[in-house]
């Protein structure tokens, strides 16, 4: 499983379309905060953090398809099994990947904040940058929640295009607003308890506002996302297991 | 080595009861129609299609059949990252399969022609495709090798390329090859066995030795006199040959043409030809199978 993520990292290092985004994102980042507001200052920093509403639709879809749906084009699920790699070990990778690679690119947005409000000559506090962080960690357990669940169709349909769809219904909150409204119902709640909090969304939200000093447990909301991880996991790894390769 | 392997798909019956043994160092020829069943075969023995029924064995190994895949080189519809040049793709693959020899990716790119060569996958030709998914079926070196119709889209050049690939690799590493082609008369040339698969059924396994044996039609001679020449083979060897166009054709006795020249010149004749004729690999299987030669 080492040597595979060894390869992933070699490949996705070697994948300037990726690069060319990810400079062209951060460029735009910059330039709506300019936009935004006529007067820059120390606080501008925590405005910008309002932005990270885009970050798993836009850059963790950009990611998610390097990561997962570049093997579906170029075949290189069917030869990484073909080599003898086993497919409960291919998933597992693959998550490992998908949460170190959206760690370290969502991580640099906060510094690239700082850098940028630095040069300008306001610097953010580190109880500043601290929140900054803990408001990304929501965004980037949402969106390696939305990878684990699109991979599930990665594995089951081997199609790009509905892979990277499912991705961005969900990153869109679609799915789960659209859950939020049925779990809500009052006709659903008859017979069944209302379980939007454990909505991903909501275990998000939740896990934030507790990390923040606010209501709530950090254990039980980081469990559930945990659980929606693991699950997904292992259906991904029982359709990958059940499907046939193509060539 | 697979044993009675079959493989459905919901009705369709893709491979039927599939037998076949492919010794160490043999260059197995695979030949088989479209959709004959030699890629699912080939999907079967590398883990990508489920079995429906029966065994594959490789390097007596039945059980945990991943570890012992990795002994095997594979190369069916040559796929790689689109983005990546080939030394890139390449070194890819050599970190997937541990690969930690130096010079190995450099070593591959000038045995198939593609040193130096920095343009992306998704640039290249058909025949460049197949030749960088040669070189990755043979990253590491491993001990048996797979390639489903590896000269598809190779010029003259690349053809002659591949073949001395495959048998060199095999004279001076021992390397197993299990090669199918469409291309008979190519596989002919570099294949030491051959399995005929037909319609998911292994109709036919024989050594390239066997295959010629049976495949001999006629001795064919030419010589300055076609009537003495017809009476001298009868009266000294009792050989009847038939005369045509001012050549005799022998049915019987294919195995003698030394004893067959040494008559025919002690004799006192001019011999100009003396020429096994044997029926094609195409022509055999055509006759093996049923099939029409157009």
């Amino acid at each position: 499983m080492i040597n595979y993520l060894r390869a992933e990292i070699y490949r996705l290092s070697r994948k300037k379309s990726l690069f060319v985004f990810l400079a062209l994102a951060a460029l735009g980042y910059l330039l709506v905060a300019v936009m935004r507001s006529g007067s820059l200052g120390a606080e501008s920093i925590l405005g910008d953090a309002s932005f990270f509403i885009l970050l798993p639709p836009v850059v963790g879809g950009v990611l998610f398809a390097a990561i997962y749906t570049d093997d579906l084009g170029s075949k290189n699920l069917s030869t990484l099994v073909g080599f003898g790699l086993s497919k409960v070990k291919i998933v597992i990778a693959k998550l490992v990947l998908a949460l170190l690679l959206t760690a370290l690119i969502f991580g640099l947005v906060p510094l690239l904040s700082y850098v940028f409000y630095a040069v300008l000559g306001f610097p953010a506090s580190g109880e500043t940058l601290g929140a900054i962080y803990l408001s990304l960690l929501k965004y980037y357990l949402l969106s390696v929640v939305f990878m684990a669940l699109g991979a599930v169709v990665v594995y089951g349909i081997q199609r790009s295009a509905a892979s990277i769809v499912t991705y961005v219904v969900l990153a869109f909150g679609v799915v789960g607003q659209l859950l939020g409204l049925l779990l809500g119902a009052d006709f659903v709640n008859d017979f069944l308890p209302n379980a939007t909090s454990y909505l991903a969304s909501n275990l998000a939200s939740q896990l934030y506002t507790a990390l923040a000093g606010g209501d709530g447990s950090v254990l039980g909301a980081g469990i559930g996302l945990a659980i929606y991880l693991a699950a997904a996991l292992v259906v991904s790894a029982v359709v990958f297991n059940k499907k046939e390769m193509e060539f | 080595m697979t044993h009675s392997l079959t493989k459905k798909y919901k009705d369709f019956l893709a491979l039927d009861s599939v037998s076949l043994e492919i010794r160490e160092g043999d260059i197995y020829g695979l030949i088989g129609r479209n959709g004959a069943g030699k890629t699912t075969l080939f999907k079967c023995v590398m883990g990508l299609a489920k079995i429906t029924a029966g065994a594959v064995e490789i390097n007596g190994a039945k059980n945990g059949l991943n570890s012992a895949r990795r002994q095997i080189g594979f190369m069916i519809n040559p796929s790689f990252f689109p983005y990546l040049d080939p030394r890139q793709n390449l070194e890819y693959l050599a970190r997937v399969k541990g690969v930690r020899k130096s010079g190995e990716v450099e070593r591959l790119l000038k045995l198939v022609g593609l040193h130096g060569v920095k343009k992306p996958f998704k640039a290249f030709s058909l025949g460049m495709k197949q030749r960088l998914g040669i070189a990755g079926a043979l990253l590491g070196s491993p001990p048996i090798v797979v390639l489903d119709e590896p000269i598809n889209g190779l010029d003259p050049e690349g053809i002659a390329d591949m073949r001395a690939v495959i048998k060199n690799t095999n004279r001076e590493t021992g390397t197993t090859f299990i090669v199918s082609s469409h291309i008979l008369s190519e596989l002919d040339l570099v294949a030491t066995r051959f399995g005929f698969i037909e319609a998911g059924v292994l109709v036919r396994d024989i050594t390239h030795k066997d295959l010629h044996e049976q495949t001999k039609k006629s001795l064919i001679i030419e010589v300055n006199d076609v009537a003495r020449a017809q009476k001298l083979l009868k009266t000294k060897l009792n050989i009847s040959a038939e005369v045509s166009d001012n050549q005799l054709f022998l049915k019987s006795h294919l195995d003698q043409p030394q004893q067959i020249a040494k008559t025919l010149v002690g004799g006192g004749l001019e011999l100009y030809r003396l020429q096994r004729q044997e029926m094609t690999l195409e022509e055999y299987f055509m006759k093996l199978v049923g099939g029409h030669n157009d």
